[in-house]
């Protein structure tokens, strides 16, 4: 099951706020040595935030425009449309009928969102590699994007440090050559409530009844780091297993691994206890923060531009957090394979 | 446990002369015993023990015998 031969990545294109938040930023709130104590953990140095006239759909479809004229692909060539996001720009209509819009799609495109954050990209790239292996798609694109710095609360140094917004297209084709990919995809909703927002939608969540939530705004993101921490040491390694196996690999045949950048201390964790050699082993989360569903994407625009050019690479690609919800993509790159990165507001 | 005392006398700054059984994790005077130090000694527990112990009993814990403690506990 999920192993696929018939869909191939041929470009990513990235697009980040022009308004760059340092940690300094937060020395109106905090103690110097407060800050510094949270950014031992988490390794944020410098993290990008959209301004109020920016959303989410705006971040992701500048990237699917670049994206597309990149790679020559008329709009009339998409046959489906993904939208990933916990920040969409409304309740209703779908985000992804506003980019269907602007990117002026056709009318036979399938086009709708997804409700993941820190696994949306593997997911998206799941759901894709689906359509296309069904005879659905010909053509996807996968937009995966946050601006979480819209919902946290700034009183609280755990989480308001650790995000940062951006928003991503990735372009997911058929291929006529054999492209193997792999999947290993899972859900553990014990963990809903260690990384919420509790109020602000129609469901309810018993703030009173959690001591957790005290003096914590709740519409806001809460995240308990311990719990999701936890989760991340017993879901992680296992999945990163479980993958390499039914890709019938080890981590010696994987060129790159990128995980979600959840916080720097967790990833040099997990890099040890996997024993991913560092130069294999990607990381950008000094720069923009945990991008959240953006933040695998983020990693290859800003760190694999240049590494594609001469040959092609074997990637392991691993998201996991908020849900719970994880998922692991074991995927080929082909030579060239176009990465962009812009500021766009 | 030798090695879990030196890890946690690292992370909470403090000499290894005192860190034992007996510290007192509610008197610490330069690293507390919050939320981050939990995350970070979660973290020194699976690489010593290879087990993990969740935050919200380790953050209950008052002295260094009580950490000990959940761990043998997990262990057995």
């Amino acid at each position: 099951m999920d192993n696929f031969s018939k869909a191939i990545v041929r470009g990513v294109h990235c697009s980040i706020p022009s308004k760059r938040i340092d940690n300094s930023y937060f020395e109106e709130s905090f103690e110097k040595k407060s800050i510094d104590d949270v950014v031992k953990i988490i390794g944020v140095k410098t993290r990008y935030w959209a301004g109020d006239q920016t959303s989410t759909g705006d971040l992701c479809a500048n990237s699917a425009k670049a994206l597309m004229a990149n790679l020559n692909w008329s709009p009339e060539s998409i046959d489906a449309l993904i939208f990933i996001t916990q920040t969409p720009d409304f309740f209703l209509p779908p985000t992804s009928s506003v980019i269907h819009k602007k990117l002026n799609l056709h009318r036979e495109c399938k086009a709708f969102d997804v409700n993941l954050g820190c696994s949306g990209y593997t997911y998206g790239l799941w759901l894709a590699t689906c359509l296309i292996e069904a005879s659905s798609a010909r053509r996807v694109l996968v937009l995966a994007g946050d601006t979480n710095s819209k919902m946290i609360d700034k009183s609280d140094r755990t989480t308001c440090l650790v995000f940062g917004d951006a928003g991503s297209a990735t372009a997911v084709e058929y291929s006529e050559h054999s492209v193997d990919s792999h999947y290993v995809l899972g859900t553990d909703g014990v963990g809903f409530n260690h990384l919420i927002v509790p109020q602000g939608a129609f469901g309810n969540y018993d703030i009173q009844a959690d001591s957790r939530f005290k003096d914590k705004d709740p519409s806001c993101i809460f995240m308990d780091g311990a719990e999701v921490f936890n989760f991340t040491l017993g879901t992680v390694p296992k999945l990163l297993i479980s993958l390499l196996a039914k890709a019938q690999s080890t981590i010696d045949d994987v060129d790159f691994a990128l995980m979600h950048q959840a916080n720097l201390f967790m990833l040099n964790h997990l890099q040890k206890k996997a024993k991913i050699p560092n130069d294999k082993f990607l990381v950008n989360i000094d720069k923009y923060g945990n991008t959240s569903s953006c933040s695998i994407p983020l990693l290859m625009c800003s760190e694999m531009t240049s590494l594609t050019s001469t040959k092609d690479l074997k990637l392991v690609l691993l998201g996991y957090g908020v849900g719970w919800s994880w998922g692991g993509a074991f995927i080929h790159l082909r030579q060239n394979t176009y990465f962009g990165l812009e500021t766009s507001d | 446990m030798d090695n879990f005392f030196n890890e946690i006398a690292l992370l909470l700054e403090l000499d290894r002369s005192i860190v034992n059984k007996d510290l007192d994790l509610t008197k610490l005077e330069i690293v507390p015993w919050d939320s981050l130090a939990v995350v970070s000694t979660i973290a020194i527990i699976d690489e010593i023990f290879d087990i993990t112990v969740d935050g919200r009993s380790l953050s209950g814990c008052k002295k260094l015998q009580d950490v000990i403690n959940l761990i043998n506990s997990k262990k057995s």
